[in-house]
């Protein structure tokens, strides 16, 4: 009869034991879950804040390459040259050395200046041959198709086009899926 | 006995809310100050550092950086892969500086370092080189004139028992093995900017442009040469689009921009060879003189 008692009591002892366990094991699981939900969180903003930051100072690099810059003998100033814009349009678009070259150095989509100022109707790409009335340099694409897909980076920019020697105002956009 | 099982149940409950609180507590703490041993703030340095160089590609400065605690930079650069310079923070966290052309040496350990920048001119400007380094230098010999006047006053770089640096006013030096860095150079009045040789040791590197000449002074062999390399093909890209512009001139309604200009001239160009640069620059020159032309830079 007390080996019996005992028994039971024990077998109690092990049941208690056991349920403790495991119940300590469900909140150590629970508490994981909780913190590496809360770090990636974490590590999430602290990637888009940094990715903001480059692309915020992506797209006023770009806008001071001085392949695009106005520059009379390297002494530049504070506009974009039609010309240059033109060329380095054709030049990527024809080769893909220096297209892969760009790629690798921006590692954006594609990259636009549209002129906003004076208006001009439609959509007109400007090329060697037609500077004025036209409102669209497309200098950089991905893949080919100068596309608006994914997030767009902007910046205000001054264009010279030596043609007529007058300054338009535009915009610089730059595309990137990051 | 009923109010005696009540109270067993009792414990369960307080025992499993007081677990879960304590539990949540130190979670909650674990994650404002967890750093993965390191990883995530070495990752976000080397991440804004980045940010920070492709800023001072276009810009002109000279300022140093101070950390507050030691961390170890560690640049290295690998002219087989595509990704060129790399840079690692503390051995925890690395990055590939693409489109970046920053010379440095291979390690360097400290809490403050001197950063500036200078264009790389050949004839046009391709880019800025970015300067960076943690020691101090020796320079000997004739320093070429000016060539001091272009480090920042704020940089202070020069010390009598820092990293030796020879120079010598001549084209025609020659490298000895054992003979450390020295540089033979010479000043050309069109181009405004200097060219020679660099020598590590008994291997000659020809140059053309002041910042090359910082460039070898900040970096070790292995880095400039394969940034020296990096930057040349920087610069065959600006050209090709020079050379598209120079093309393109023949659209253009100011006809003295096609007299004597050859697009290959500039495709073609040496950017060791000065010769080779100051026939652009000359040509270039010739444009401004003449008036009312488009030019070529």
């Amino acid at each position: 009869m007390r080996t019996d008692i005992l028994n039971k009591k024990g077998q109690l002892e092990i049941g208690i034991k056991i349920m403790v366990l495991i119940v300590f094991l469900v909140l150590l699981i629970i508490s994981l879950i909780v913190y590496f939900r809360f770090s990636y969180s974490s590590l999430r903003e602290t990637k888009e804040e940094i990715l903001e930051e480059k692309f915020s100072s992506l797209v006023n690099v770009i806008a001071n390459l001085p392949e695009l810059k106005c520059s009379i003998t390297n002494i530049e100033s504070e506009c974009l040259d039609a010309r240059k814009l033109v060329a380095f349009g054709q030049v990527l678009y024809e080769d893909t050395d220096v297209k892969n070259n760009y790629y690798e150095e921006l590692e954006i989509n594609s990259l636009v200046v549209k002129i906003v100022y004076p208006e001009v109707a439609g959509s007109i790409e400007c090329d060697e041959s037609k500077l004025i009335n036209c409102n669209v340099f497309n200098l950089f694409s991905l893949k080919g198709d100068y596309s608006d897909e994914g997030l767009k980076y902007t910046t205000p920019v001054s264009v010279y086009i030596p043609d007529n020697g007058k300054y338009v105002i535009g915009k610089l956009v730059v595309t990137s899926n990051a | 006995m009923n109010k005696k099982g009540f109270a067993v149940m009792f414990s369960w409950i307080f025992a499993m809310i007081a677990g879960v609180i304590i539990l949540l507590s130190l979670v909650y703490f674990s994650v404002q100050h967890t750093d993965l041993f390191g990883r995530v703030s070495a990752q976000v340095a080397v991440e804004e550092l980045d940010i920070t160089f492709g800023s001072l590609k276009s810009s002109l400065i000279g300022t140093t950086l101070e950390l507050g605690k030691p961390i170890k930079l560690e640049f290295k650069c690998n002219e087989d892969t595509l990704e060129k310079e790399k840079l690692y923070i503390n051995k925890k966290a690395g990055k590939s500086l693409k489109g970046k052309v920053v010379f440095a040496p291979s390690e360097l350990k400290s809490n403050s370092f001197s950063l500036f920048t200078l264009d790389w001119n050949v004839p046009f400007k391709v880019t800025n080189f970015i300067f960076l380094t943690d020691k101090k230098y020796n320079f000997e010999g004739v320093i070429p004139l000016g060539l001091l006047e272009k480090i920042p006053s704020n940089i202070d770089i020069i010390d009598p028992y820092g990293e030796e640096i020879s120079f010598e006013e001549s084209e025609n030096g020659n490298c000895m093995d054992n003979s450390g860095k020295k540089i033979f150079y010479k000043k050309q009045d069109t181009l405004g900017e200097y060219y020679g040789k660099i020598c590590f040791d008994e291997t000659v590197y020809t140059f053309v442009g002041d910042a090359m000449i910082f460039a070898a002074i900040f970096s070790d062999e292995n880095n400039f040469k394969c940034l020296k390399d990096y930057a040349e093909i920087k610069a065959r890209d600006v050209a090709e689009i020079y050379a598209k512009k120079i093309e393109n001139f023949a659209s253009s309604p100011h006809s003295c921009a096609v007299m004597g200009i050859n697009s290959e001239w500039v495709r073609e160009v040496d950017f060791n060879v000065m010769e080779s640069v100051k026939e652009i620059k000359q040509t270039n020159d010739r444009l401004v003189r003449i008036g009312e032309c488009e030019l070529i830079f």
